[in-house]
């Protein structure tokens, strides 16, 4: 599965490291100074995670809990995301990673422990008392987590701040982990989704979508929270319907009890992860879709055009049955 | 023509003699013949710089070939095989650069470029936490080749592992035989292009600025499909070029035209007596500007009417995304 892995010499003998080793394949290992003597100090070529994927085990230095940016989740209160990972073992064509960091090679942190004592310092806050915690912001929060065994401390946490919430972002079908666990109120895991077509086109490396739809099946039976991100929607004649029919599979597995919130955005891009785009898959459909230079400096549809696409599958979504405060549109000014 | 590209000429000598080549200036490094051209740069990321740069700009070759020798900083990587490169990256004052370039190649391996060379096992491999091969030129000719927007490609022969026990006089005794070997390798492959539509593979039965040619190939180049836009030229129903343009937009995004009729509804009355309408035609901004030259009180008088019945609301509307598909 990977080529090669580098270890930090100061965290050799966490057991982390030594669990993530006994469960992954690999060529060679080397042991390094600080990941980012080696990791991201070359531009390496994001495709080149097929056939050469490095993994980095690491400890993770400076800011381990950040604010999330505005229009990040829904409701009023904090929004902070820790980061446990760069990177992500997946492919999708419009992933905002290939633009963001120089390297697709994974980095795995191991100091959870550290992590999880900076989020209980945040919490201790006055303003923080309901504050969510959100993963997956620069990796996949479900696809490795049977190797790095981390998801347990992290519920243990939420198990003692029942007004904070956790939210684990994924396109992973790897729920094994949490059908060990004992769900909480507070904590969510949410799935993105594209239509069926639309994940056929542009999720290269991903679960099915009929696969992630099993998956928040047994999730819900499991006694889940779920939260759903229809993000990116990508425009072609019929999103409509196809959207429509991924809405009605939804509604027949997930009632609205259980939906913790559905947040709806349509495809956006940096300059620089657009122009990877273009670089990385020069067939994509999506160099056939009618982008500007919005007012952030992004690349993505007209107003008028991002709003319709958004308002049309919230309306789908609220014909499906889904609370119409449950939704929200995603990163939208 | 392709302008094969080596560092010596114990590497390049088989090429000059089994592709019939001879010397096009008094350098003596510099060869051509039916199909190529051959550059003898000499060793150093510097040279290859400036050679390189200075044939190319003078002949003009499609495509680059760097071959030649080079060591391994991978145990893996074995000595006496070829490898395709796939990604050059540079070693230079103790640190790698930052800048990378990548080749035509299909291949999973890499070499870094080194300002000096190795004779220090800790330096290889440091040099192997970023590639598995390691040179002195392949990472200039990228360079080169990207700044004149030339694909590239680079076939490796290992030599030896670079470190301590790189012996630099028994690599020159070998070099008819590492030549030879190149050679053969080189003429089992081939080189590919792409195939995009050019403007000029398009007749356009109108005239269309410089502007509007760059719009239409930018569009065309994203549709894709030659029949379906010669269709539409065919059909005789374009008038202009700008009407080309809108045509080609609605193929790419069909709400264009919805959006386009939607805007003209709203602006048409005002528009009748006079007045120009601005929009910001990303749509971002919420704001309309109205201009309208005023040269009598019949002007004002019509203006009062028409924007009495002018509501902000239909263009919040149009904003918020409320069109009719």
């Amino acid at each position: 599965m990977f080529n090669t892995v580098f270890i930090e010499n100061n965290v050799q003998n966490n057991p982390h490291t030594s669990a993530i080793l006994g469960k992954i394949k690999f060529k060679e290992s080397k042991l390094i100074e600080n990941y980012s003597d080696v990791w991201g100090r070359v531009k390496k070529p994001y495709l080149q995670k097929r056939d050469t994927l490095n993994l980095f085990i690491a400890e993770k230095k400076g800011d381990l809990v950040k604010l999330a940016p505005d229009a990040y989740g829904l409701g009023k209160e904090n929004h902070y995301y820790y980061v446990h990972a760069y990177n992500c073992i997946y492919e999708c064509q419009y992933c905002y990673l290939q633009g963001y960091f120089n390297t697709p090679d994974l980095v795995l942190f191991v100091n959870h422990d550290e992590i999880i004592n900076e989020m209980e310092i945040l919490i201790s806050k006055d303003e923080n008392t309901d504050a969510w915690f959100h993963a997956g912001e620069y990796s996949d929060s479900l696809a490795l987590s049977h190797i790095t065994g981390e998801l347990g401390l992290y519920f243990e946490l939420f198990k003692k701040y029942p007004k904070n919430k956790l939210e684990l972002r994924t396109k992973s079908v790897n729920i094994k982990p949490l059908l060990a666990l004992k769900p909480s109120e507070n904590i969510y895991i949410s799935f993105t989704l594209s239509s069926f077509e639309g994940a056929k086109a542009f999720d290269y490396k991903c679960p099915t979508i009929t696969h992630r739809l099993n998956a928040i099946k047994q999730l819900v039976n499991h006694g889940y929270n779920i939260g759903i991100h229809l993000d990116p929607i990508i425009y072609h004649e019929g999103f409509e319907n196809e959207y429509s029919e991924l809405l009605s599979r939804l509604g027949e597995i997930l009632g609205d009890e259980k939906l913790g919130y559905i947040s709806i955005g349509v495809v956006r891009f940096t300059k620089d992860v657009h122009k990877e785009v273009l670089n990385n898959y020069p067939d994509s459909p999506m160099h056939r879709q009618d982008f500007i230079k919005s007012f952030d400096g992004k690349i993505r549809y007209n107003r008028t055009m991002r709003m319709w696409i958004m308002n049309t599958v919230k309306k789908l979504c609220l014909n499906q049955g889904f609370s119409e405060k449950k939704i929200y549109l995603c990163m939208e000014e | 023509m392709e302008l094969l590209h080596f560092a010596h000429r114990g590497e390049a000598q088989s090429f000059i003699k089994a592709l019939n080549l001879k010397s096009l200036d008094d350098t003596g490094n510099f060869y051509g013949g039916n199909q190529h051209y051959l550059l003898i740069s000499g060793e150093g990321h510097t040279d290859t710089l400036i050679k390189l740069s200075y044939y190319i700009a003078k002949y003009c070759p499609k495509i680059i070939v760097n071959l030649g020798i080079a060591g391994s900083v991978n145990e893996q990587v074995k000595p006496g095989e070829i490898y395709p490169i796939r990604t050059a990256y540079f070693f230079m004052d103790g640190e790698p650069v930052f800048q990378s370039f990548t080749t035509s190649n299909e291949s999973s391996m890499d070499c870094i470029t080194s300002h000096n060379r190795i004779l220090d096992d800790k330096l290889a491999i440091k040099l192997g936490n970023f590639a598995q091969i390691v040179d002195r030129e392949l990472w200039a000719v990228g360079k080169v080749s990207q700044n004149l927007k030339i694909p590239f490609y680079s076939y490796k022969l290992i030599s030896d592992y670079a470190g301590h026990n790189t012996q630099c006089f028994d690599l020159k005794a070998r070099a008819l035989e590492f030549s030879q070997r190149l050679l053969e390798y080189y003429l089992e492959q081939t080189f590919f292009k792409n195939n995009l539509i050019e403007t000029t593979d398009l007749t356009l039965p109108f005239h269309a600025s410089f502007t509007q040619k760059k719009k239409i190939e930018k569009l065309t180049h994203k549709i894709n499909d030659l029949d379906l836009i010669n269709n539409i030229l065919e059909s005789g129903e374009i008038k202009n070029a700008n009407h080309f343009i809108s045509e080609l937009e609605d193929i790419i995004n069909p709400i264009n035209k919805h959006l386009r009729k939607h805007i003209e509804r709203l602006i048409h009355p005002l528009e009748s007596i006079g007045a120009q309408i601005l929009i910001d035609k990303n749509l971002d901004q919420k704001k309309i500007k109205l201009q309208m030259e005023i040269n009598s009180q019949t002007n004002i008088d019509n203006l009062k009417k028409q924007l009495d019945h002018f509501k902000f609301s239909d263009f919040e509307n149009l904003w918020n995304g409320e069109i009719d598909v």
